[in-house]
């Protein structure tokens, strides 16, 4: 039986909620994964000079993603921190539109 | 990410698990004509299991509600068995399929045709299983892992198919999936160094046309996006000091 891989799962700027630690349901945005940890950002205190490792027990997947960074990404632009603090801002905004 | 290196003892228990398997396989290949339901396979795969007095891994596996995944024509992979789907004449299927032996795992997948099939599913097949052959010849103690995943895309490239990026092959031992992941495609970097005594699950998994694939609502089976042809080869192996050692085969 194939496995999942992790770096599909765990693909470029898919939102993903901390589930343990002191940034417990912090919302993050992933750029990269390396074995079992992913490197998270939320572009304010964990920036793209300086990302937060974190196991992936430890996060929970939100099958949203930002087609903005992945837009940009494929073009080779350069992605900033206020990108990724526009990117989690904007999914702030839709989720709350979705509960009213 | 902690790739277990398998003792002697543990080896002699994998090619145990292995070779049951094979011959699960070799039983099986002989029961598929058209008029047979995906269930029926199901059925029967797991009645030779049990009857090896082992355990269908697959079965309750995350919760996969099956012994054997059968997975046809455009279905790549994780296609579940039921009565409704009845083989005919022409159809390629995947079957994917593993045991649990004295509490290891063995893992092995073959595509066949039913029938007469095209040309070009036939060419699918053979790729498919050649790029295995192809993959393993990089396997040997001391060689990096993210070999294997080049040249297995380069040979499936080179004949003309696409390999599926979202799925991968992995290690195998106590559990089906265990570390490290097996990707059928180029990666960054070179990967873990191989050691003697790692067990191997390596899988490519090649369409037809391009390599998007998605999942159906059941949330298992796995079709190509674009609804060509997809097949699937299989085998469970053992890295040596010199090479390595395909379990999953019968002699």
């Amino acid at each position: 039986m194939a496995g999942v891989s992790m770096s599909e799962r765990y693909q470029f700027a898919k939102f993903v909620r901390s589930k343990a630690g002191h940034d417990k349901n912090q919302l993050y945005i992933i750029i990269d994964v390396a074995g079992d940890y992913v490197y998270v950002v939320d572009g304010r205190l964990k920036t793209l000079e300086k990302p937060k490792r974190k196991n992936v027990k430890h996060i929970q997947i939100i099958n949203d993603i930002d087609m903005e960074l992945v837009r940009k990404r494929k073009n080779n632009e350069i992605i900033s921190n206020e990108d990724i603090k526009k990117a989690i801002k904007f999914y702030k905004s839709r989720i709350q539109v979705e509960r009213r | 990410m902690a790739v277990k290196i398998k003792s002697e003892k543990q080896i002699e228990l994998m090619k145990e698990a292995c070779r049951l398997i094979a011959i699960t396989h070799h039983e099986l290949s002989k029961v598929l004509k058209p008029g047979i339901s995906t269930l029926d396979i199901d059925r029967i795969g797991e009645e030779i299991i049990r009857d090896f007095g082992c355990v269908p891994n697959f079965k309750n596996y995350n919760g996969y509600p099956a012994s054997i995944c059968v997975s046809v024509n455009d279905e790549v992979v994780h296609g579940i068995p039921t009565a409704k789907r009845i083989l005919v004449e022409g159809d390629i299927v995947s079957l994917d399929a593993g045991l649990i032996y004295k509490g290891y795992h063995s893992d092995a997948a073959r595509t066949w045709g039913i029938g007469e099939i095209s040309p070009s599913a036939r060419q699918l097949i053979d790729v498919t299983k050649q790029s295995f052959f192809e993959g393993i010849k990089c396997v040997k103690e001391g060689n990096h892992l993210y070999e294997i995943s080049r040249t297995i895309q380069d040979y499936v490239e080179s004949n003309g198919f696409s390999v599926v990026r979202d799925l991968v092959g992995h290690g195998i031992g106590t559990r089906l999936h265990e570390d490290p992941q097996i990707p059928n495609f180029r990666q960054k970097g070179r990967g873990i160094k191989l050691q003697a005594g790692m067990t191997l699950a390596i899988e490519p998994m090649v369409n037809e046309g391009a390599y998007d694939v998605k999942w159906l609502e059941d949330d298992w089976t796995v079709v190509t996006c674009d609804g060509s042809l997809s097949a699937h080869y299989e085998n469970t192996v053992l890295v040596t000091k010199d090479g390595c050692e395909i379990l999953t085969l019968l002699d």
